[in-house]
């Protein structure tokens, strides 16, 4: 058997295309079960905060804590499974969040203002994520800032439950697109 | 220099065995999803995956999944130390042939 050297060039990058995508897809897999977790926590949290205003801050806060345990859990059960854990995905997470809360707190947001920074400020994270990882988290940043800004905009004194239907069910969305 | 594979050095085989070992050694993939990851057809997917079987490089497991048929695959120690080789076959001409 010959091969010349165009030859195994291109069956290099072909090698090289594979593994690229692959990586791809099994980091799709994985990042659309956080998808589906948060988008529940959405859904339950707006909804929340349309249906029982007065105890929304302590329903949120404890969604919140419901997510970073259960996210905190299925990032440790990738480990488990071979791979090492990598201190800086957790770090990252938690710089994004305290520099959100920073500036959420010296802004001084109103409550409808507040709902739609969280998101958008996700969706900027996932947009910077998305062009290092995979186009698809791009995709589905757009999508979510552009359902937040036009509930914000739009939906009036419907906003939380613009947010609970329509933002927790893209991001339930967002993770079956992920998965297929 | 390193032998070349003959089994392996198709172009749809040797996608699906880079695929393959970009996993991690004991997981498995999908029929269906390492059929659009290498752009086949199931036909196409199917008869190249069984002649990696019979060489021993891919290890096929047909199982129920509710009561939706699955087929999942892996790569074998062997088909991952073969994939490695040829991968090492083909630098190589590149490198000799720069010198």
């Amino acid at each position: 058997m010959a091969v010349d050297r165009d030859e195994a060039s291109a069956l290099l990058a072909d090698v090289a295309g594979m593994e690229q995508r692959t990586k791809e897809f099994l980091t799709y897999t994985k990042v659309s079960q956080s998808f589906f977790l948060w988008g529940a926590i959405w859904f339950a949290g707006y909804a929340a905060s349309h249906y029982f205003k007065d105890q929304a801050g302590w329903i949120w806060l404890g969604l919140n804590l419901f997510g970073i345990v259960a996210s905190v859990a299925m990032a440790a059960r990738v480990k488990t499974k071979g791979r090492s854990f990598r201190w800086q995905i957790p770090a990252t997470v938690l710089t994004f969040i305290g520099f959100g809360a920073l500036w959420l707190n010296l802004g001084h947001f109103d409550w409808r203002e507040q709902t739609a920074f969280w998101p958008t400020f996700f969706s900027f994270a996932l947009m910077l994520f998305g062009m290092w990882v995979g186009r698809a988290f791009m995709v589905a940043a757009g999508v979510l800032t552009a359902l937040t800004l036009t509930g914000y905009w739009v939906s009036g004194d419907f906003y939380d439950i613009w947010m609970a239907v329509v933002g927790g069910g893209s991001l339930i969305g967002i993770g079956l697109w992920l998965r297929s | 220099m390193a032998a070349p594979d003959e089994i392996i050095h198709q172009s749809l085989r040797l996608k699906i065995m880079a695929a393959l070992n970009t996993l991690d050694r004991n997981d498995r993939i999908e029929f269906t999803r390492l059929k659009t990851i290498a752009g086949a057809t199931d036909g196409n997917l199917g008869a190249h995956l069984d002649t990696l079987a019979k060489a021993g490089y891919v290890d096929i497991e047909k199982r129920f999944e509710g009561k939706r048929p699955q087929t999942r695959i892996q790569a074998t120690p062997k088909g991952r130390k073969a994939f490695t080789d040829h991968v090492a076959y083909l630098r190589e001409i590149l490198d000799t042939s720069q010198s």
